[in-house]
C-alpha cells in the first residue's frame, strides 16, 4: 500500500505510539465495557456492594433517621387527629368495656356459686324442674327479645344525619337526627357531669340506646327492654360495625356513605335478634 | 323577636312547639332546591336569646349558618346585637351569619331607614305578611353551597 493510502493513524508515528503504550489500558476498558453490556457479570460484582450497603443502611437507619422519622409521625398524627381518635376510640371502648363486663361476670359467677350451694337454690331448681316452668318461660321470653327496629348514625353537634335502617315507617329522620342530637346536647348542658354523655332513653316499650365516638354518635331503637348484658352485647356489635365499616373520613354529605351504612346497618343490627335462646338459658 | 313565626313561615312544622319551652329548641326541616340539585335545610329553632345562660351554647355548635333575629318594632331587641355576633363568631368561628330585622310591617318606612343605618341587618322580614322570608333562608342555602 502506498504511504499516501496508509490510515493517518498508521501512518502518524506519534499515533502508533500511542497505540503501542495504551494498549493495555484499551484492553481493560474493553474488559470493563464488556461488564457493564453483560448483565451476569455486572451482578457479580454489584450485587454484593448493594447488600453490604443495605445492610449498612439497616443497622444504622434507626440511629441516622430516627429523628427525621419520629417527627414525620408526629406531625401526621397531629394532622390526622380526627381520624386517629375516630378509629381509636372503637377500639379502646371496646377494650375497656370488655374489661369490666368481664370483671362483673367474674363477680355474677362467684355469687352464683355461692347461691348454687344454698338450700334455696337447690330448691328453686326442683320447683322449675317439677312445673315445667323452665320451658314455658324460655318461650315467653324467646318471643319477647328485645330488636332493634331503627338505627342512626349522627354527627355530633350538627345531628346531620350519616346513616340510617328502619324496620318500620318513621317520622322523617333527618328530623329525627336532629332532635335526638338537640335531646343530647340538652341533657348533657343541664346535668353537667362533665364527659359524660346520654346513653339511654326509655319510652313506652322502646329503649333508644346511644354511643358516643368522637365525630359522630350511634344510636339504635330497640323494641322490649334490655338487660344489662344485652345493652353490652349490643354495644360490642355497635364498635364492631364502627371498627369495620367507619374507618375513613366521614362526611355528612357523601350520598354513597348513605346508601353503604343503611345497607351495613340493616345487616349488623336488624337480621338477628341481639340475645341468642343460649344466652337466655344461661341466665336462667 | 319573631324567631319561631319567621320558622313557622318556613318550613313543615313536624314537630309540637312545646318542645321550645321544654328542651328550648325545635327542629325541623325543608327540602330546597338550589341549582337544580335538592338541598335539605335542617333548622333549629332555639328559644331564648344568644346571650342569656339559660340557652345551652352546645345547641349552636356544628351550625353551618346562624340567623340573628330582632325585632324592629322594639329597639331594645338590638341592644345586645354586637356582643351577641362576637358570641357567635367565638362559638362558631367562619359559620355564616345573617342578621334579620323581623316584624316589617309595624314600623313605619322613616323607622325603617334609621334601623337600617343603625343596625345594617342583612334582610329586613315581616313572618306576618311572608315578605322576604322565602329569600331570606333561599340565599343562606345558595351561600351554604358556594361556601
Amino acid at each position: 500500500m502506498p504511504v499516501s493510502q496508509q490510515p493517518e493513524h498508521q501512518s502518524d508515528p506519534l499515533q502508533q505510539l500511542r497505540n503501542i503504550l495504551l494498549r493495555p489500558e484499551q484492553e481493560r476498558i474493553t474488559h470493563i465495557h464488556n461488564i457493564l453490556e453483560e448483565k451476569e457479570p455486572l451482578a457479580e460484582r454489584v450485587v454484593p456492594i448493594i447488600e453490604e450497603q443495605l445492610s449498612e443502611f439497616e443497622a444504622h437507619f434507626p440511629k441516622a433517621y430516627q429523628l427525621a422519622v419520629d417527627r414525620l409521625v408526629e406531625r401526621k398524627i397531629r394532622e390526622s387527629q380526627e381520624e386517629m381518635i375516630d378509629m381509636l376510640y372503637p377500639v379502646m371502648g371496646t377494650m375497656i368495656r370488655k374489661y369490666i363486663a368481664q370483671q362483673l361476670q367474674e363477680l355474677r359467677e362467684s355469687v352464683e356459686q355461692q347461691l348454687e350451694r344454698s338450700f334455696l337454690a337447690r330448691l328453686r331448681d326442683r320447683f322449675f324442674r317439677a312445673g315445667g316452668v323452665r320451658e314455658a318461660d324460655l318461650v315467653l321470653r324467646n318471643a319477647a327479645l328485645p330488636r332493634v327496629r331503627e338505627a342512626y348514625i349522627i354527627e355530633q353537634h350538627s345531628g346531620l344525619l350519616l346513616g340510617s335502617a328502619s324496620t318500620q315507617e318513621v317520622v322523617d329522620k333527618e328530623l329525627i337526627a336532629g332532635m335526638l342530637t338537640a335531646i343530647k346536647s340538652f341533657v348533657v348542658d343541664a346535668f353537667r357531669r362533665g364527659t359524660t354523655q346520654l346513653e339511654l332513653i326509655e319510652y313506652a316499650g322502646y329503649q333508644i340506646l346511644i354511643r358516643d365516638f368522637h365525630t359522630y354518635y350511634v344510636a339504635l331503637a330497640v323494641e322490649g327492654k334490655m338487660t344489662t348484658k344485652e345493652q353490652e352485647q349490643l354495644s360490642d356489635q355497635i364498635a364492631t360495625f364502627v371498627q369495620n365499616e367507619l374507618a375513613r373520613k366521614i362526611r355528612a354529605d357523601d350520598a354513597s356513605l348513605h346508601l353503604h351504612l343503611g345497607k351495613t346497618l340493616k345487616e349488623y343490627f336488624m337480621k338477628t335478634t341481639p340475645l341468642s335462646t343460649e344466652a337466655i338459658q344461661g341466665q336462667l | 323577636m319573631g324567631k319561631t313565626s319567621l320558622f313557622h313561615r318556613f318550613v313543615y312544622n313536624t314537630f309540637s312547639d312545646q318542645y321550645l319551652t321544654t328542651i328550648g329548641v325545635k327542629v325541623d326541616k325543608r327540602v330546597v332546591d338550589v341549582s337544580g340539585e335538592p338541598l335539605s335545610l335542617i333548622l333549629w329553632d332555639i328559644a331564648g336569646e344568644v346571650s342569656q345562660k339559660k340557652v345551652p351554647k352546645t345547641y349552636f355548635l356544628g351550625a353551618s349558618a346562624v340567623i340573628y333575629v330582632f325585632d324592629l318594632s322594639r329597639k331594645q331587641t338590638a341592644d345586645n346585637l354586637k356582643s351577641d355576633l362576637k358570641l357567635i363568631q367565638k362559638i362558631l368561628p367562619g359559620c355564616l351569619i345573617k342578621v334579620v330585622g323581623n316584624k316589617k310591617d309595624l314600623v313605619s318606612e322613616e323607622e325603617l331607614i334609621i334601623l337600617e343605618r343603625t343596625h345594617n341587618p342583612d334582610f329586613l322580614t315581616s313572618a306576618k305578611t311572608g315578605e322576604n322570608v322565602e329569600t331570606l333562608f333561599m340565599e343562606i342555602a345558595s351561600e351554604l353551597v358556594s361556601y
